[in-house]
């Protein structure tokens, strides 16, 4: 019977780890496999290894052709993507995976030990509790590292993305109007738009932004009824010449025009110009904006 | 927390259709966002969400 209870002990954790590995299982198998390819075969890392030296060598240098310009950008791109797959693909998941089965094995290891070491139903019961408590944290670390790697591997791709239509828009232009400086610069950020920082980063910068977003909050309805008029006709060429806002003159209007009438009191957000130009309302004093403004013209 | 922006629901009726797009101009210079338009019995209606006026905050 004690046999059973630290037989119980030891198969319990040895379950969640089974569980464990069903669930969480890597990634599929990539249909390039670096990895093995750049241990196996030397002309595949040495073609890397040729790439990042040329682009070490060039980074700095200038070059004055498109065509040049396009194959060492071709080149860095290829490094970046191999070496981004290795790291998606292999190190980080396969290490986590490793280190949750480690801690299921030290689990059991310390809760078989109390459990010989203890006379006790009592002692036994406390142990499994305590390997339960423990195999859930473990649980809960390594599956939220999980999810977190994930979500930063889908940022990295998406922030990838974004540089790679930069970058390929960059090359269809004209060496003037695309320098390799430029460029050079703008592979630095595709790299680091592959790393975890980067992708942290970017998802802090997205964070803030909508931090920083305000939430509207309607204050009052203001209904209007259009009317169009020749002073309105007038202001509103005289604010947009050439069909472009002109914010002196448009500043002017409200200065001159319309702080002096009721509008000011009875409109103060931002449809107030919108409302002078184009409402019944307002056509006297539009008309009278329309004279003064002549005027001093 | 996100801050709370004040903003007026800008309702214009009856604007005729040669100038929905000088109206919507207007509204989306001076700072207006969300500007909508809605066809009615040959007119339009138009709708926009503005924020305070700078000048007169």
């Amino acid at each position: 019977m004690y046999m059973n209870r630290i037989n119980l002990a030891l198969v319990l954790p040895l379950f969640f780890i089974l569980i464990g590995c069903s669930t969480i299982s890597g990634t599929p198998k990539s249909p390039l496999e670096f990895s093995d390819t750049r241990t196996n075969s030397y002309d595949s890392e040495d073609i890397i290894n040729k790439y990042s030296k040329e682009f070490a060598e060039r980074a700095t240098q200038d070059v004055a052709d498109k065509n040049t310009r396009n194959t060492l950008i071709s080149r860095a791109l290829t490094i970046m993507d191999v070496r981004y797959a290795e790291f998606v693909n292999g190190t980080e998941t396969d290490r986590k995976n490793k280190e949750m089965f480690t801690d299921f094995v030290e689990l059991s290891m310390n809760l078989a030990g109390t459990a010989v070491g203890a006379a006790g139903t009592k002692t036994i019961l406390a142990a499994l509790s305590a390997g339960v408590n423990g195999i859930n944290g473990s649980i809960d670390k390594n599956y939220f590292y999980e999810k977190t790697f994930h979500s930063l591997v889908a940022q990295m791709n998406a922030d990838r993305k974004d540089m790679l239509v930069y970058i390929t828009k960059g090359m269809t232009l004209t060496i003037e109007d695309y320098q390799w400086s430029q460029a050079v610069h703008d592979l630095v950020d595709y790299y680091i738009a592959g790393t975890l920082l980067g992708a942290i980063s970017s998802i802090q910068k997205e964070a803030g932004k909508k931090e920083g977003e305000a939430e509207e909050k309607i204050m009052e309805i203001r209904n209007v009824d259009f009317k169009s008029s020749d002073s309105g006709d007038w202001l509103e060429n005289y604010i947009w010449p050439g069909g472009v806002l002109d914010v002196n003159k448009r500043k002017h209007v409200i200065e001159k025009c319309i702080k002096p009438t009721a509008l000011w009191k009875e409109n103060q957000y931002a449809s107030m110009v919108t409302e002078f130009l184009y409402t019944a309302k307002w056509e006297s004093q539009r008309i009278d904006c329309k004279n003064k403004l002549t005027e001093t013209q | 927390m996100a801050l709370e922006k004040e903003m007026q629901k800008f309702v214009m009726k009856n604007v005729s259709p040669d100038k929905l797009q000088k109206v919507k101009r207007s509204l989306k210079d001076n700072g207006c966002i969300d500007i909508e338009d809605e066809r009615e019995d040959g007119a339009y209606t138009v709708t926009a969400l503005c924020p305070k006026n700078d000048e007169a905050m």
